[in-house]
């Protein structure tokens, strides 16, 4: 369904005007945010793509959204490839992959009402009446968790976890192939983060949508996700299922990424507090070579060990 | 990656020209009592914050939670006096160290916010500038407030981010936010936040775009800051995580209104209200290792404020509501033993009640 090979986005640091180096790169004139990334995500999977902060993940999914051109690769999307494509075949494609930012604020027009914002896409792309366009807006407002009493109000009228479930049931309304989805549940109170892990889940087994999930929050990651890659630098470093990253985590930067996600019990984590504070420094140097196949479907980064002891780098 | 020794107490010089509030303080460094905030909008007036209560002991952490929507920016907002038209604070005192902070003019607000009560905003990249560097953005409050000059500002900057875990800090402060990360906004805002030493922070949902490790090195840190500076802190946020994390007690609002408080045990371990305890069960279900078809949810929608239910807020989803719950308005009660400071807004659990709160 969605196949992306050798990825690359770098940017280029202009000097000029800045007071002293560059941003970020203290010597260097390019930040390699996407450094050679491949994975193929298969028609009705959802695929989850972790790593720390500043990893590359938003980088990653506004080039396969076509929003930021990549510096090399190849993206094709239903076997075709998608960064070729132009004019009329291109909005044909776009209507099939919607997306939910990571900054709900920044990305609604702040002059539109909300019904107006969840309504747009379909416009846009001439789906429906005018009535069955009003219909589908009511219904998946409601699927997110929204009042349609909500529809007239504008986005700065509205909590942090209500416009992000607005810009949830825009990406939605078009009954998108792919949602690439950034964050799309990081400020919802609890119960409707399961609402809409229900939802996803449902649309994913009654449509088959596809989805792209970048996400901190693990405990959703497991229960949402098919398969997660595991980003470091720009690049993957562990890709395999949901349940084989959590339970049997190869690469030293998973173990690192995965362990101590704070739980719900007070006692637990004041007991982890005291512990955190003995646990050494992180690793300083990742390996972060190629890709190789280590058991069925468990892909890990050159340069580490198996769990049975030897080398798989040799 | 960066080699900051992230143990290191935080250095600041000290600032004798800061403006003290009257008054040593007390027990409590923050009050507040029956706070009131409103929306008018075309249906009428939105009561956003409606009757809210609460104490902050000085180096305490009080957590907020509730559904999204329920009124906890607008809380935290409210104390600093920052809600815009058409909000409007229409009731209630905000006391800080005995101060009402509601009687204040502009300028000792000014002096108030940034200084001795700072906040970090929810949604990160709307909160900066996008025109301006970092830097910029990051020691204007230190020259306001702490009379620094550029350079020492500009070197305390560099500092703060490179304890919040950013790479090459130095060359951050020279970016502009849309070169940086969800996650590296949100540690530029917490930095900002403590910049200037505040003793009370409010924290909206401080640690939603960090990974797990970014986010214990900020617990950590607020941690620190707690026990070594007597830091307080209101901390809303949706994860339970966190909450169980950093705070003593715990305010758990429904509908611009406070229906649970107590010790942060209490709340986790011995949930009184009907809703406390159905968003428990939803919590347990994301946090179980177990993969569940349908995983557990609060029922039904959250009120529409402007057309809030009668009685209890709560009435329409609750699966013990009663006739009275239409029709009662449950007050705010404490309940269990005296001196169990457990309060709990409902009808069916005032058998056991002691006494009103806030009185
Ligand atoms: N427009 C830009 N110009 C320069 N650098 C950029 C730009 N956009 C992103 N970067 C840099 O690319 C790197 C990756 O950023 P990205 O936003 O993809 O991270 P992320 O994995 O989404 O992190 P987070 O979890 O914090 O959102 C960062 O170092 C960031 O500073
Ligand atoms: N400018 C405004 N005009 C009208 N209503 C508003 C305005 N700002 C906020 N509200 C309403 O006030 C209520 C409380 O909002 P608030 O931002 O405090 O929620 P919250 O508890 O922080 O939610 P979240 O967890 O989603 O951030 C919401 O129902 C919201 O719709
Ligand atoms: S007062 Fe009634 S409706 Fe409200 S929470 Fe208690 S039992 Fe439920
Ligand atoms: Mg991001
Ligand atoms: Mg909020």
């Amino acid at each position: 369904m969605l196949e992306i090979k050798k990825l690359y986005k770098h940017f280029v640091l202009s000097r000029t005007g800045q007071r002293g180096l560059g941003p970020i790169a203290e010597n260097r004139e390019m930040i390699r945010a996407v450094d050679g990334v491949s994975f193929t995500i298969d028609q009705g999977e959802s695929f989850a793509l972790v790593g720390e902060s500043g990893c590359g993940k938003t980088t990653l999914a506004r080039c396969v959204l076509r929003l930021l051109e990549p510096t090399a690769g190849q993206i094709f999307f239903m076997g075709k490839d998608f960064l070729a494509l132009s004019g009329a075949e291109l909005r044909r494609q776009r209507k099939r992959i919607q997306a939910v930012f990571q900054d709900p604020y920044g990305s609604l027009n702040p002059r539109m009402s909300i019904g107006k914002i969840v309504e747009e896409p379909l416009v846009i792309h001439h789906l429906g009446t005018h009535r069955e366009r009003k219909e589908q807006v009511g219904e998946l407002l409601h699927m997110v968790g929204l009042d349609d009493k909500q529809l007239n109000r504008y986005p700065e009228e509205l909590s942090g976890g209500q416009r992000q479930r607005v810009a949830l049931a825009r990406a939605l309304v078009t009954r998108p192939d792919l949602l690439v989805a950034d964050e799309p549940v990081s400020s919802l109170d609890i119960s409707i983060q399961a609402q809409i892990v229900n939802l996803l889940q449902t649309l994913e087994r009654e449509f088959q949508l596809t989805l792209l999930f970048i996400s901190h929050g693990l405990p959703i990651v497991r229960h949402l996700c098919d398969r997660v890659a595991v980003m470091c630098q720009g690049r993957i470093v562990e890709l395999t299922k949901t349940r084989e990253i959590f339970e049997n985590p190869l690469h030293p930067y998973t173990r690192e990424l995965l362990e101590g996600v704070p739980e719900p019990d007070p006692r637990i984590q004041r007991r982890e507090a005291g512990q955190r504070k003995q646990r050494p420094p992180r690793a300083g140097s990742q390996s972060l070579g190629e890709l190789e196949e280590v058991a069925k479907d468990h892909w890990v980064a050159g340069g580490i060990r198996g769990p049975w002891g030897f080398n798989l780098n040799f | 990656m960066s080699s900051v020794n992230i143990r290191k107490p935080l250095s600041f010089k000290t600032a004798q020209t800061e403006p003290r509030l009257s008054g040593s303080g007390g027990e409590f460094l923050l009050q507040v009592r029956h706070l009131r905030t409103i929306f008018q909008t075309e249906q009428g007036s939105l009561p956003a914050v409606d009757d809210v209560s609460f104490n902050v002991r000085r180096g305490e952490t009080l957590g907020v939670v509730g559904e999204s929507g329920c009124g906890k920016s607008v809380t935290g907002l409210s104390i600093l006096r920052l809600v815009g038209p058409p909000g409007k604070i229409v009731q209630g005192e905000v006391l800080f160290q005995e101060t009402n902070l509601r009687e204040l003019s502009r300028s000792e607000m000014r002096k108030v916010r940034g200084r001795q009560i700072a906040m970090i905003f929810q949604e990160p990249m709307s909160a900066l500038d996008p025109l301006m560097k970092i830097g910029v953005q990051m020691i204007e409050g230190m020259q306001e407030h702490l009379g620094y000059v550029r350079k020492s500002a500009w070197k305390q900057g560099v500092e703060l981010l490179q304890r919040m875990g950013l790479p090459q800090a130095a060359a951050c402060m020279n970016a502009y936010p849309h070169q940086l990360s969800g996650g590296m906004c949100q540690r530029v805002l917490i930095a900002m936040a403590l910049a200037c030493q505040p003793q009370l922070l409010i924290a909206d949902e401080p640690a939603t775009a960090l990974d797990v490790r970014t986010q214990a090195r900020i617990l950590d840190l607020l941690r620190e800051l707690k026990s070594e500076q007597s830091l307080t802190m209101l901390m809303i946020s949706h994860d339970f995580g966190v909450i169980a994390d950093v705070a003593d007690w715990v305010a758990v609002m429904y509908a611009g209104q406070v229906v649970e408080y107590g010790p942060a045990e209490q709340i986790f371990y011995r949930p009184s209200h009907p809703y406390t305890q159905r968003l428990l069960a939803s919590v347990a279900g994301i946090y179980s290792h177990v993969k569940q078809e349908y995983l557990p949810v609060v029922e039904g929608t959250v009120p529409d404020m402007g057309e809030l239910p009668s009685g209890c807020r709560f009435h329409p989803r609750c699966p013990e509501a009663e006739a009275d719950c239409r029709k009662i308005h449950p007050e705010l009660f404490q309940i269990g033993e005296e001196g169990a400071s457990h309060w709990v807004r409902c009808l069916k659990r005032e058998n056991v009640r002691v006494k009103p709160h806030a009185e």
